[in-house]
């Protein structure tokens, strides 16, 4: 297992929670999600930050803990890993509820 | 209840309609996200977890049954077919989408319903005793004073932007349904020997990471003089309020630092300014509101229908424990007022499916005058059901998961949203309510308890009202680990006093097994007609130490 950070945010339009990818397109997946663990990685992150910033596709962006496991990249703490399946109260909402997250650990 | 006049209509229509125009603006990139941000805010639409959230106003908790049929709607058409209600007497959409929310807004300004002011650092929803009006031992029916307040503080040019959010809270009968202690402003209707009408105004109070009860400003606020008494508190407060750290910005903080006898000689000032002023409403336009207020036809005959209940309750254990528990000594002869409990036992305190909402406007509508109460509890109340009617409201709400029978038992728990949909939240709420009451599942077992006010937070900023409970619960993030810390012997009632931490903390089920030890503890050591409060404030916390944590 190795630990990074990936970018996060919420769609302008409909709140979803999203996951920058490798391709520089923003998924519902946090598994998708463009892994940066070198301070190069990093700070090319940050600028993707403030560009989608700029461009009203997402809002509340944020740079986040992740790690990477033989399952894929996920975030590391608990809050995040919420926002990356859903209320762990209602298991019909959120992407928990469009695709099987349940290999990935924790919330 | 209050009708919209022309003025409402219109400014509330407005408001949505320029809402639609910053949404539009919002979304074609002319304005920046912290341009928005506290546009949408002040139109209760915040950005949370997974979604954004709309919070939707419930003047002091009273709804008609239409304007619940479109609440019931708007779960129904935007979001996940439920909505949340709140300890503040408002309701939650925890799912909508920006580009839906002017829509939304219009649908609720059809039934005289909106979203301002459920945000940002202003006066927020006026909160009042979910059975005003109908209680017998108020001294009057609160609301109409709700409503004034309510239009003084809307759209209140001097208050839009005070250091910090402000919550008032109005209570007419010598149990404290509403918390008074608890608000920035607390208000108590009481009547003098002479007959005349007079206002006890506490202010100060509040929870959240720095718990306070509020001080007693005074006890003769005449009913002439209530708003410019109001109005010179909150001028005191956004003059000297910090508006430099968000954390000490409440009026809590002011009046304590200051000293209550120095930040009241600092209103009495002010009030000497403006008392008797414009600011004071003409006691005609009371007068005008208070007619929305009239009681409803009762039925004068309903006392000799009362026996049909009765010969239920003698055979069927499951309707007299309901009748016992959840419903309420009405003013009137021959009524009760009705707490619908949103706390099943497999359920999430204070949600409602869009059917369960239709179906309580059904019972308001059949059942009563076609009104509802929202509680702080995040129960439902139907004011009005005449007892002869309870068997078969009693049925109805079966039929629709309604009848929990547990109103005011361990297991009617006030619980925040938590971690599962909060942005502040720093652990879950909602999951450990239910193990608990998995744990506490048998009704015989939970009367045999008796009284107690569980309240769970996520967060230091106490949205569940943990310092309030009789036993509190405090979610913490301990090194990235959902930690929950125990109190004990809160009251946000006519007695207010603020929990106790017992020690350190617990995870879900440690929380769930102290929970059943305290319980235990309480059990053995209690009095004859003894609640769980009375016999920790006899005894203290140390038994209940000993027990938890060992000796």
């Amino acid at each position: 297992m190795s630990t990074g950070k990936i970018l996060t945010g919420n769609l302008l339009l409909t709140g979803d929670v999203v996951f920058l990818t490798p391709a520089g397109e923003w998924s519902v997946r946090a598994d998708e999600a463009r892994f940066a663990v070198r301070q190069v990685d990093i700070a090319a992150l940050e600028l993707a930050e403030k560009e989608a910033v700029a461009a009203n596709i997402v809002v509340s962006t944020e740079i986040i803990d992740a790690q990477k496991t033989a399952q894929g990249v996920w975030p590391t703490r608990n809050r995040e890993q919420i926002r990356a399946k859903g209320p762990t109260t209602h298991l019909q909402f959120g992407h928990q509820a469009r695709f099987d997250l349940s290999a990935f650990e924790g919330a | 209840m209050y009708q919209y006049d022309t003025y409402d209509k219109q400014a509330v229509r407005e408001r949505a309609a320029d809402f639609r125009d910053q949404v539009e603006r919002r979304i074609a990139g002319k304005l920046s996200e912290d341009e928005f941000k506290p546009l949408r805010l002040q139109n209760g639409l915040y950005l949370q977890l997974h979604a954004y959230m709309l919070r939707v106003a419930i003047p002091y908790g009273v709804l008609s049954s239409k304007q619940m049929r479109k609440l019931a709607h708007i779960a129904r058409t935007y979001d996940k077919d439920y909505g949340h209600f709140t300890t503040r007497q408002n309701i939650q959409y925890n799912w909508v989408k920006l580009a839906d929310a002017p829509d939304i807004l219009d649908e609720l300004a059809s039934v005289e319903m909106h979203a301002i002011q459920t945000s940002g650092n202003c006066i927020r929803n006026i909160s009042s005793d979910q059975f005003a009006g109908v209680a017998a031992d108020e001294v009057e029916d609160p609301r109409p004073w709700c409503e004034l307040l309510r239009q003084w503080s809307t759209f209140h040019p001097e208050f839009a932007f005070l250091p910090r959010k402000f919550k008032i809270a109005v209570n007419a009968s010598p149990a404290d349904r509403v918390g008074v202690k608890l608000h920035d402003i607390g208000i108590t209707i009481t009547h003098g020997e002479d007959g005349e009408r007079r206002f006890s105004v506490y202010a100060g109070g509040g929870q959240g990471r720095t718990p306070m009860i509020g001080k007693l400003m005074r006890e003769d606020v005449g009913e002439a003089h209530l708003l410019s008494y109001l109005e010179a508190i909150l001028r005191v407060y956004n003059r000297y309020g910090r508006r430099d750290n968000k954390y000490k910005a409440r009026i809590k903080i002011l009046v304590h630092e200051m000293g209550a006898d120095a930040f009241r000689d600092d209103v009495e000032a002010e009030w000497q300014k403006i008392e008797g002023g414009p600011v004071d409403a003409d006691i005609r336009e009371f007068l005008r509101i208070e007619q929305y207020f009239a009681p409803p036809k009762y039925d004068a005959d309903a006392p000799s229908d009362v026996a049909q209940s009765a010969q239920r309750a003698s055979h069927d254990a499951a309707y007299a424990a309901w009748l016992r528990n959840n419903s309420f000594e009405h003013k009137i002869p021959g009524y009760k007022a009705v707490t619908i409990s949103l706390k099943p036992h497999d359920g999430i305190a204070g949600d409602a499916t869009s059917a369960q909402m239709d179906a309580v406007a059904d019972f308001a509508d059949n059942f009563g005058f076609g009104e509802v109460r929202v509680t702080h509890a995040q129960n439902l109340v139907l004011p009005d059901v005449a007892e002869g009617d309870l068997p078969a409201l009693y049925d109805a709400l079966k039929a629709h998961s309604l009848a929990s029978a547990n109103q005011g038992l361990l297991t009617d728990m006030i619980v925040c949203p938590g971690l599962d949909y909060c942005a502040l939240a720093n652990a879950r709420s909602i999951p450990i309510s239910q193990k608990i009451a998995k744990r506490f599942d048998d009704l015989g077992r939970l009367e045999d308890i008796g009284e107690v006010k569980l309240k769970i937070s996520g967060c230091i900023n106490a949205c569940g009202h943990h310092h309030a409970g009789h036993i509190g619960i405090l979610g913490v993030d301990r090194k990235g680990t959902e930690n929950y810390q125990i109190l004990l012997g809160g009251s946000a009632e006519e007695d207010t006093s603020l929990a106790q931490i017992i020690g350190r903390g617990f995870d879900e089920d440690g929380t769930v097994d102290a929970i059943e030890t305290i319980i235990d503890v309480y059990k053995d050591k209690r009095g004859d007609e003894e609640t769980f409060l009375d016999t920790y404030r006899r005894i203290g916390m140390q038994p209940f130490k000993e027990a938890v944590y060992g000796a």
